[in-house]
């Protein structure tokens, strides 16, 4: 497994566990209620703005742990972190899927919304739609990187 | 996706070249060890800017690193 397939697995990992207690935590909230009445939005914003930071912050520790053992099992030297014009198209090709994926999500939020779907309900499409896009999108980097692109 | 039909040399041209490794042609024009190891399988096209570096570490026009499959048309 290259450097970079390496980094995109434990990525889309580490992304998804974080997720995963997220949306525990969140739906647990909203059966306490917490997302009735007023203060609704500011805990929308602030509950993501939380995972945003955690999958920023949890990525980075988990890429330096990563990188220590890696060096450590090989017991190669760290390669220079080069991105050629190949890793320049595979992420745009993700990146394209990704949008496309969470284009459509959004839209199908708008159309859930407008047939008077919660906006709890909303949100939650929203997020998941965030997770999932990006999620297939770290998978055709895996698999764009297996086959050579 | 899949195999290009640019076709190449490189190889064989590594293999002339002192048995030069994939990993030191990938440092001379600057790309990871992977592009260069999909060039060589032919999973990838590369630009025409790559392929001249290429051609130039060996010494070879284009045409003798690089060739186009017709034949599989």
């Amino acid at each position: 497994m290259s450097k970079q397939e390496l980094r995109i697995a434990t990525g889309s990992v580490t992304n998804t566990v974080i997720f995963i207690v997220f949306l525990i935590i969140i739906i647990g909230l909203y059966q306490d209620g917490r997302f009735d009445g007023d203060g609704a939005g500011r805990l929308v914003g602030q509950s993501v703005l939380i995972l945003i930071g955690a999958q920023i912050v949890g990525n980075i520790v988990v890429a330096i742990l990563t990188a220590i053992s890696r060096a450590i099992i090989t017991g190669e030297e760290e390669e220079p972190d080069i991105t050629d014009e190949r890793d320049k198209l595979i992420e745009l090709r993700a990146l394209r899927l990704t949008f496309i994926l969470f284009g459509v999500a959004f839209v199908g939020t708008a159309v859930a919304l407008s047939l008077g779907a919660a906006l709890f309900t909303a949100f939650l499409m929203i997020i998941i739609a965030f997770a999932v896009s990006d999620l297939v999108g770290n998978a055709l980097r895996l698999v764009l990187y297996r086959r050579g692109f | 996706m899949g195999k290009s039909r640019v076709g190449n040399a490189i190889r064989r041209l590594r293999f002339d070249h002192d048995e030069m490794t994939q990993k030191a042609l990938a440092e001379k024009v600057g790309v990871t060890r992977q592009t260069i190891v999909a060039i060589e399988k032919a999973n990838y096209s590369p630009s025409l800017e790559l392929a001249f570096l290429i051609a130039r570490v060996f010494g070879k026009p284009l045409e003798e690193v690089f060739f186009f499959a017709a034949e599989s048309e």
